[in-house]
């Protein structure tokens, strides 16, 4: 049914397929099968040493009955995802919004507010600890300005998720050049149009620029929602997952129970229910997406 | 033909491919035979430390390599996230020969089956492990065995500013010293500025897991049980310990979370008149402190039961079961850790206490020779004679985590944070689950 039917178009297909032999080598070997091994650890007791014991859903009975940890994690990356997102969606869009004008020097300010999303790692995960620092910290000093009193951002149990989502919006320079691109491959002659039809600007942005930059920001939903449940690095370098387990996100708690107690299987079935969290949500936008989501001149989808 | 031949290529490109990502994967074992003794060996040998002491690890190496020709060491040191990669490679199977295991670890490693049972050989080459400190012993076995000999052992005293004291006028602290008493007088050095913020404190602790547990037993506090199969931690005596310690912050002896500079060290920079330091740390803060001011130390102060706080933990080398040349690797850990090498790797420079108590004199020769600060040097092998006897669980590592997240706020401060009841309650039921979750 599927195989090619001329000699030729088979001969082009096997071409096809080794030409990405190297693709498909790596990803059957260090994502495929690591994958599939998770899945089936995640059934198991392995530690890491010994047998591979099968202990059917006993782990996750444990991970939903019996650790507080686990719902503790949960419920931080819950509040971080729900606490960046939507915040992070809205100022990217906002600042490219703003850097569609086409006004001098326009391309240093895209390259000013692109620089986060090229910096990693433990050098800007220390910087921040500079600029959060309760004594000598320069946001707190800016904060003093306007009177407000210091804040301990990093060891307050309850500001240090604000000092998490602050970082995160720091970095929406990247889905702010994806916006603009969206932006920017909008006719202009519909503006022309609306402003003969007397639109004025807040008509122009709901009526025509929203909606047809609906498919970037999905684009942007569903990956910012999957990399926003990611979230490792900064909280593993700052805060190891402190104070109080405050920090504590899911990402961070499989770490430690991988690489600290070692508890492969049990790490393993927390990975997966991460995975099938972020799957079940994207599903969910996925699917309520023919209602928002308006492809310009593309053949309509059905859900 | 052309079509055919273009097939081909890519087929040729794909079996290239593959052979290179299989020898992509590292050999467990590099070179040599099985042979002990006149065949040409390669150990693998990794320890995790500063780079001031890799060309000391270095001459300890060609030394070994001149005595045992036929044995090559490959040496690496392993600088971040060591513990962790050590763990990935026990789970892969391919361990390096020799490994530096501090003692925390020991009953870890040994009971994943990856450290090598010591005893029999120890016994075949009569080592003299009384020349070991009894405390280290018990931290390097696991059942009654070996498994790993031992190259330093640690603990931590309390370094003084003396240039501070004479300016309050204050007497130097004497190792008679209680608890309380340390608290009085770290209290005389707070200072303030016009804004009611704290320039200079009293004290600067070390709020880490491992030496709480001697300053919790101090204080007639328990941890665990006596096999280590419950967490007690929980107890009215921890807990006047960790009021005892909030008192202190509160009236700024010691500095809160948050309070000093990121990235400045506070006792060579005068912010503080006294910390907690380790043996380990007599050279690192001779060359932080270089010129400006003098300063020794005093042993830790004594708890409400009469003894002193101290918990030792120390550094030791394991073999890994998997090794393929277990004779050479034992060959070079006994010549890593005779008495020789010892005064070669941490007597000559004081590192910390030597893990042979031959060597000690040599550390002392050095200690009283250079008229380097601290001039009482010797207090850290005094107090090794009176710590607690500790052994490390296996499931430290969890405990660990569990520590940092609800004892260290506990301790340092932090608005919001479980005060030392909540924490005392949460940290004892974590350890207990950290228990369960190790059977």
């Amino acid at each position: 049914m599927f195989l090619p039917k001329t000699k030729l178009a088979r001969s082009e297909a096997l071409s096809g397929y080794l030409y990405i032999m190297p693709w498909i080598l790596g990803f059957l070997l260090f994502t495929a099968i690591p994958i599939i091994a998770s899945i089936y650890l995640a059934f198991t007791s392995y530690r890491g040493y010994g047998d591979i014991n099968w202990i059917g859903f006993a782990n996750f009975t444990k991970m939903f009955t019996g650790d507080d940890i686990f719902w503790q994690s949960a419920k931080v990356t819950l509040i971080y995802v729900i606490g960046f997102l939507p915040p992070g969606l809205v100022l990217g869009y906002s600042i490219a919004l703003l850097m569609n004008r086409d006004v001098p020097g326009i391309t240093f300010f895209r390259t000013i507010y692109y620089l986060p999303a090229i910096l990693t790692g433990v050098a800007v995960a220390m910087m921040w600890q500079f600029v959060f620092h309760r004594e000598f910290g320069i946001l707190n000093s800016i904060l003093g300005w306007f009177g407000i009193v210091r804040i301990s951002w990093l060891n307050d149990t309850r500001w240090v998720m604000v000092a998490f989502i602050i970082m995160g919006l720091w970095g929406v320079g990247s889905g702010m050049i994806i916006y603009l691109a969206g932006l920017q491959s909008i006719p202009s002659d519909l503006y022309e149009a609306a402003t003969i039809d007397g639109a004025n600007p807040w008509q122009k942005l709901w009526k025509i620029t929203i909606p047809l930059t609906t498919p970037v920001i999905f684009f942007n939903l569903v990956t910012g929602m999957i990399a926003t449940f990611q979230i490792f690095t900064t909280a593993f370098i700052m805060t190891e997952g402190g104070p109080n387990y405050a920090t504590y996100f899911f990402s961070v708690n499989i770490y430690h129970t991988t690489f600290r107690s070692l508890r492969l299987g049990y790490a393993s079935a927390m990975a997966l229910v991460l995975f099938l969290l972020i799957l079940g949500l994207t599903s969910i936008v996925l699917y309520t997406s023919s209602r928002w989501v308006y492809y310009s001149g593309g053949v309509e989808v059905d859900a | 033909m052309f079509k055919m031949s273009r097939n081909l290529i890519l087929i040729l490109l794909g079996a290239v491919m593959l052979l290179v990502v299989t020898a992509c994967v590292p050999a467990a074992s590099p070179a040599g035979d099985a042979g002990a003794g006149g065949e040409q060996v390669t150990i693998r040998f990794v320890s995790n430390h500063g780079d001031v002491e890799v060309p000391i690890f270095e001459e300890v190496i060609g030394k070994f390599e001149a005595e045992f020709p036929n044995v090559k060491v490959d040496y690496l040191n392993a600088t971040s996230q060591f513990e962790d990669t050590i763990k990935t490679q026990g789970v892969g199977g391919s361990l390096p020969d020799v490994w530096y295991a501090r003692t925390f670890l020991t009953s870890d490693y040994a009971t994943k089956g990856w450290t090598l049972n010591l005893a029999s050989l120890i016994d075949r080459d009569d080592v003299d492990v009384d020349d070991f400190w009894a405390a280290q012993i018990a931290q390097m076995s696991y059942e009654g065995d070996l498994y790993a000999l031992p190259y330093d052992f640690s603990n931590v005293g309390i370094y003084y500013n003396k240039d501070i004291f004479d300016e309050m006028g204050v007497d130097y602290p004497t190792s008679d010293w209680t608890m309380e008493e340390m608290a009085e007088i770290a209290e005389q050095f707070v200072e303030k500025d016009a804004d009611g913020n704290i320039t200079r404190w009293g004290l600067n602790i070390f709020p880490w897991s491992w030496p709480w547990l001697g300053i919790l037993q101090a204080n007639g506090g328990a941890i665990f049980n006596e096999d280590q199969t419950e967490c007690v931690i929980n107890s009215a005596e921890n807990l006047a310990t960790l009021e005892f310690f909030k008192e202190m912050r509160n009236k700024g002896i010691y500095p809160e979370s948050g309070a000093t500079p990121e990235g400045l060290e506070p006792f060579s920079n005068g912010l503080v008149a006294m910390t907690f330091e380790g043996s380990w740390g007599t050279q690192g803060t001779r060359d932080r402190v270089g010129d400006k001011f003098d300063f020794d130390v005093v042993a830790m102060p004594k708890g409400s039961t009469g003894r002193r706080g101290i918990t030792p933990a120390g550094g030791a080398w394991s073999i890994a079961s998997t090794s393929e040349h277990p004779e050479e690797a034992w060959e070079f850990i006994k010549f890593l850790t005779s008495t020789d090498s010892t005064n070669t790797l941490i007597s000559d420079h004081m590192r910390s206490i030597p893990g042979r108590k031959s060597s000690v004199p040599r550390w002392t020769e050095v200690a009283l020779s250079g008229e380097l600060p601290p001039a009482n040097v010797g207090v850290f092998g005094e107090m090794m004679e009176e710590a607690y006897e500790i052994v490390y669980p296996q499931f430290w590592g969890d405990y660990d985590i569990a520590w940092s997240n609800l004892m260290v706020p506990a301790i340092v401060g932090g608005d919001g944070v479980l005060g030392p009841a909540e924490a005392l309650e949460q940290m004892e039921k974590q350890c207990n689950e950290a228990i369960a979750n190790s059977q």
